[in-house]
């Protein structure tokens, strides 16, 4: 089911007034049935693999508890048995993430059989919250959960299960009982919500029009239209990811849950990894806590790092791990987007740009002072703004283009065969949008973007709006809602009034 | 310390949910409301009928009524077939002012319901109940969706649950009418069908439309169903309710005065042949039983799918040939024997009729068209010397053609009238000095008809307008009367002020008839008019005919032309031979023409107009 639709709205006014009308104790029941009956709306068969996942992840978790109490109790350390159950949980549900995910394609390489599985929603956002939960559990940062059906709620949380932000067990799960309850939750969970419904419904849906319609036929086009079509899937890209867990955040917070964050403003982001510090942050996290540092500090990159440290000179010998641990992880995070080789290409890109700013740095800073650079000044700082975002935005053709071929065609013929003239000849209004739309468009993007730079200054805007009047307040009710409805209403298909007279 | 909050959150949630019922409670209903896309609450604020028309006929047109009843007296019912009944020429007839109700589909218990409801409220003169053999097909159907439901006065249905439908139908309708109506134009589009006045479909694009030759006719995407009929068999099932509603609909009309006229719509001949003979028999003689009724089920027009828009509707001009055959006005032409008058009583039978042979009702008409006559010296592709176009002359002389005018081909189209053996229709266009002091002359000395396409504003002068430039001289209006009181020559018109020239005009430049690049729809329609109105005050009822400058035209053009009076065109290239077919105005459109230039040969010239 997704958040934008009637269904929701529905699910969510009867699941908060159970919520609130029930005792105190009874809060996670009702979570945990929502969230079953949200996530068997898309397909009673595919809730099998996210009760596979919990199910194998709840045992996991509690056999590493039971580890982790005698290696305490005993003072004997049961490392390899430990090793063995993460190692075959981890496996297990990998396996399941590939077969279902990433087979196909790669069959389709090796002429192998096709399993052509239906994705069940959300699989690898709540596949790698499981797995996180699981190596926590492991490190004994984290004592398992007893109740599965407790456990279960977190795995299939309703707000996070379908894209994320990826809890971590120990962040989300207490709250399921300890929430606060309050009226001034409620409020901001439905201002954060509405807020991100704005975003999708107004902004993200049409600029998705411009994107996809450059992208469907790009031989329509010429080059200047592709850097258009990849502004506008950015723009797309942006406010329906973000929205949608402004959403989810709004939604886990009328129920008293407090979310990780997911983003923090990238457009404001200085640099490639500061960018991926604001981007997708919990997927940043979890593969900085489960996948860098133990890579970092295992016994094959310490192999390297002591050859490097031996063979190359200076300071690029001592980042050298960690440059390829950076790569690793990058790598990863393309393959994380999807199973084709333009996000494989796409982890490359970044973990290229990555380590190579990891082994530039001290070229950098030493340029910087060469130069005479204020390393605070707004130059500096605007030059790094705008850098980022052209890496960025380039990265942005290769998730966006059908193949990986076709990425590279349309970056160059950006270039090459700009075919200016295509941007005054009206061509913008035969993708489906009005001036209107763009308009549409562009206001909302000036909004957002006003609405972040103060946020980045600082500013906490919702906090100032609650100590304006109720008039104020009150307009801030209604615009929204009265667009948001407009929206919900206007979505169904008109009868065509074209269609309705044929041979009369 | 935390400030003070000038609203509770417990506040805020309050006003939060109100505004949210409020909204989603009053929002789609208020907004139908205002839109009205079906005209159930009598579109207040748009008052577009023709778009409320063709979502839903069967309510919109009763709305439209309710606020406009003073301007008619007398209605047609039934099903879309009735379109073609030229409300014009029955108000003629009729001394009435009639508003055509018909809808889509053929349910006779719904034209009861209908015509109840206009009998009753209205008291009106007359009554044209158009049948078909469908109405027999299908009785009644029990249609309650947002397009097909009738108003509740006439359906009876519960005046609540109607409102209720349409106030809570999705509001997706009210935004599309929104959208088309900001984005309207001027041509008749799918969304807007009906014409608001007359209540009939609007047929201002189907009118204008050329046609002639019959291959070239089937050749078009929209009339591909006739060259591979689809077959079909339909029982009669209900000719005993159909023939039952028509007996109480004519006591009904006896009671409230109004006179009745029962009529049965033509039918295309292999749509006819869906119906067993027996069953046609079985429904004409049920409905002998209970009214007097003319039958124009089948007459040779049934054989010519050019007096068909699709498979079942015939066009106006049969519903013309109707009308005269019913208030026997013999200036309107129509293939005999077309319909019968069946008496109540009698016993009809399947009808019977035969085709016509196409050459008793089509002409083929060349058409020629020179420009500038020269006495002798250079000529070009418009420009011919005196010897040569004596030559022409001479030669269609030789060759039996008879040179006709565009009144001749009007009469054979619209009266019936007969044409020579070889008809050829002679054009100059542009109006120059040389037709009048050279060519005239000639066609004096044999008595050939022709026609000059004068352009409007260069008439008498030989610079051109407000630039001093010389340019080749035109007869004046002294000399273009001269020559239509010889009888034989027509000064029609080339567009008043439609020739502009690069360089001597501001730009952009106009092409022919066709819009400036920019220039406001409304802004375009308006000059077309007042252009093609000026020839009409220059040269009177012949600036009807038309030469398309540089043969720049389009189908709106030529919509804006027909609208503004004019009932024959030609253009400067297609197939010079021209079939024109009687009872179809519309073959005078678009005609071609055999261009001659200075070195076209007199053998040139009858070969290209002789095949």
């Amino acid at each position: 089911m997704s958040f934008f639709t009637l269904q929701f709205a529905a699910l969510l006014a009867a699941a908060l007034i159970f919520y609130y009308a029930l005792p105190k104790k009874c809060g996670w029941v009702v979570l945990l049935a929502v969230s079953l009956a949200f996530y068997a709306w898309g397909g009673v068969k595919t809730i099998f693999y996210l009760l596979f996942t919990a199910g194998t992840t709840y045992a996991s978790g509690l056999i590493l508890g039971r580890f982790n109490r005698r290696d305490a109790d005993e003072g004997k350390v049961r490392a390899a048995r430990k090793k063995l159950t993460v190692a075959a949980c981890v496996l297990l549900n990998f396996s399941v993430l590939f077969a279902v995910k990433y087979w196909d394609q790669a069959a389709g390489l090796f002429s192998l059989p096709r399993l052509s599985l239906v994705l069940p929603l959300g699989l690898s956002f709540y596949t790698f919250a499981s797995i996180g939960y699981v190596i926590d559990c492991y490190r004994g940062k984290q004592s398992p959960e007893k109740n599965p059906l407790k456990y279960l709620l977190f795995v299939s949380f309703f707000p996070t299960v379908v894209q994320g932000p990826i809890s971590r067990f120990g962040q989300l799960a207490p709250q399921f009982t300890a929430a606060e309850r309050s009226a001034d939750n409620v409020k901001r969970g439905l201002q954060t919500a509405m807020w991100g419904c704005l975003k999708k419904l107004i902004v993200a849906n049409r600029a998705a029009v411009v994107a996809d319609a450059v992208f469907a036929n790009p031989e329509n086009y010429g080059g200047a239209f592709y850097a258009i079509g990849v502004l506008f899937y950015c723009i797309q890209l942006y406010c329906d990811f973000s929205g949608g867990i402004d959403v989810a955040r709004g939604v886990a917070l009328t129920f008293g849950i407090d979310l990780t964050e997911n983003f923090k403003r990238p457009i404001f982001a200085v640099s490639l990894a500061d960018y991926w510090r604001r981007w997708h942050i919990t997927l940043g996290t979890w593969m900085r806590d489960y996948v860098f540092y133990p890579l970092s500090f295992s016994r094959p990159m310490g192999a390297i790092s002591r050859f490097a440290r031996k063979h190359v000179k200076g300071k690029a010998g001592k980042v050298i791990p960690t440059a390829a641990a950076t790569f690793v992880v990058y790598l990863l995070i393309g393959i994380w987007h999807g199973s084709s080789l333009k996000y494989i290409f796409f982890g490359l890109y970044n973990g290229a740009i990555m380590t190579a700013s990891v082994l530039l740095a001290g070229v950098y800073s030493s340029t910087r002072n060469k130069l005479k650079i204020n390393e605070k000044g707004a130059p500096l700082h605007f030059f790094r703004l705008v850098r980022t975002m052209a890496i960025v935005f380039v990265g942005r053709y290769f998730t966006r283009a059908p193949r990986l071929l076709a990425a590279f065609a349309m970056l160059g013929r950006t270039f090459t065969h700009p075919c200016l003239y295509q941007l005054t000849d009206g061509t913008a209004l035969t993708f489906g949008l009005t001036a209107f739309d763009f308009a549409v468009i562009a206001a909302g993007v000036a909004v957002i973007l006003a609405v972040e730079f103060f946020e980045e200054r600082g500013a906490k805007i919702l906090d100032a709006l609650d100590r304006k009047g109720a008039l104020v307040q009150f307009v801030f009710i209604l615009i929204p809602l009265a667009i948001i409805t407009a929206q919900a209403a206007f979505g169904g298909d008109a009868i065509d009034a074209s269609s309705i007279y044929r041979q009369f | 310390m935390k400030e003070r909050k000038k609203l509770s959150s417990a506040r805020w949630l309050v006003i939060f949910f109100v505004t949210l019922v409020l909204l989603a409670a009053l929002f789609v209903p208020v907004f139908n409301l205002a839109v009205d896309p079906y005209g159930a609450f009598g579109d207040r604020l748009f008052g577009w009928w023709s778009y409320d028309f063709t979502l839903n006929p069967r309510l919109a047109k009763i709305s439209y009524l309710k606020q406009n009843a003073d301007k008619y007296d007398s209605f047609i019912v039934g099903s879309s077939g009735s379109s073609s009944i030229p409300v014009a020429d029955l108000n003629e007839y009729l001394g009435a002012n009639f508003f055509n109700c018909m809808f889509y589909g053929t349910e006779t218990a719904t034209f009861e319901q209908t015509a109840n409801y206009l009998l009753t409220t209205y008291r009106p003169k007359n009554l044209v109940l158009n049948l078909s053999l469908m109405t027999a097909h299908t009785y009644s159907v029990d249609e309650k969706d947002l397009t097909n439901s009738a108003h509740p006065d006439v359906s009876g249905e519960s005046a609540f649950a109607f409102y209720l439908r349409y106030l809570f139908a999705s509001p997706a309708d009210s935004l599309a009418k929104v959208k088309y109506r900001i984005s309207d134009g001027y041509l008749q589009t799918p969304y807007k069908v009906f014409n608001q006045q007359t209540g009939a479909y609007d047929k201002s694009r189907r009118d204008a439309e050329p046609i002639g030759d019959l291959g070239d006719y089937l050749s078009r995407d929209a009339y591909a169903v006739f060259k591979d009929y689809p077959k079909a068999n339909y029982s009669l099932y209900h000719v005993r309710e159909a023939v039952e509603a028509v007996a109480r609909i004519k006591a009904k009309a006896e009671q409230t005065g109004t006179r009745l006229f029962v009529l049965c719509q033509p039918t295309y001949k292999e749509n006819l042949d869906y119906f067993s003979k027996d069953d046609q028999a079985a429904f004409f003689n049920a409905l002998a039983e209970v009214t007097d009724y003319w039958d124009f089920t089948l007459t040779p027009a049934s054989y010519d799918p050019r007096y068909f828009y699709d498979s079942t509707h015939s066009r106006g001009v049969v519903g013309k040939m109707e009308l005269a055959v019913m208030f026997g006005d013999d200036s309107v032409y129509r293939p005999e024997p077309f319909g019968r008058y069946v008496e109540q009583g009698s016993a009809p039978g399947a009808p019977e009729c035969d085709p016509l042979p196409e050459e008793e009702y089509t002409a083929t008409v060349p058409i020629i068209c020179y420009h500038q006559i020269v006495k002798d010296g250079e000529t070009n592709a418009s420009t011919a010397t005196e010897a040569t176009f004596e030559s022409h002359m001479k030669a269609l002389s030789e060759s039996g053609f008879t040179p006709v005018s565009i009144y001749d081909l009007k009469a054979y189209v619209e009266n019936g009238a007969d044409l020579p053996e070889k008809p050829v229709l002679i054009t100059f266009d542009d109006g120059y000095l040389g037709n009048y002091e050279i060519a005239f002359p000639i066609l004096k000395e044999y008595g050939f008809k022709a026609t000059i396409f004068a352009i409007g504003v260069s008439v008498g002068k030989d610079t051109y307008k407000d630039t001093g430039k010389a340019i080749t001289p035109h007869f004046t209006l002294e000399q273009a009367e001269e020559m239509k009181n010889s009888g034989l020559i027509t000064v029609a018109s080339h567009g008043y002020d439609v020739h502009e020239v690069e360089g001597l005009d501001a730009e952009p430049v106009r092409e022919g008839m066709l819009a400036r690049r920019g220039e406001k729809e409304a802004d375009y329609v308006s000059f077309l008019t007042a252009d093609a109105q000026k020839m009409f005050s220059l040269l009177g009822e012949d600036a009807g005919f038309v030469s398309y400058p540089s043969g720049k035209y389009d189908e709106r053009a030529r919509v804006i032309l027909r609208e503004a009076g004019v009932f024959a065109t030609v253009t400067t290239s297609g197939d010079p031979m021209n079939k024109v077919v009687r009872g179809l105005p519309q073959s005078l459109y678009d005609m071609g023409r055999f261009v001659v230039g200075g070195d076209t040969t007199a053998e040139e010239l009858i070969s290209g107009i002789e095949r």
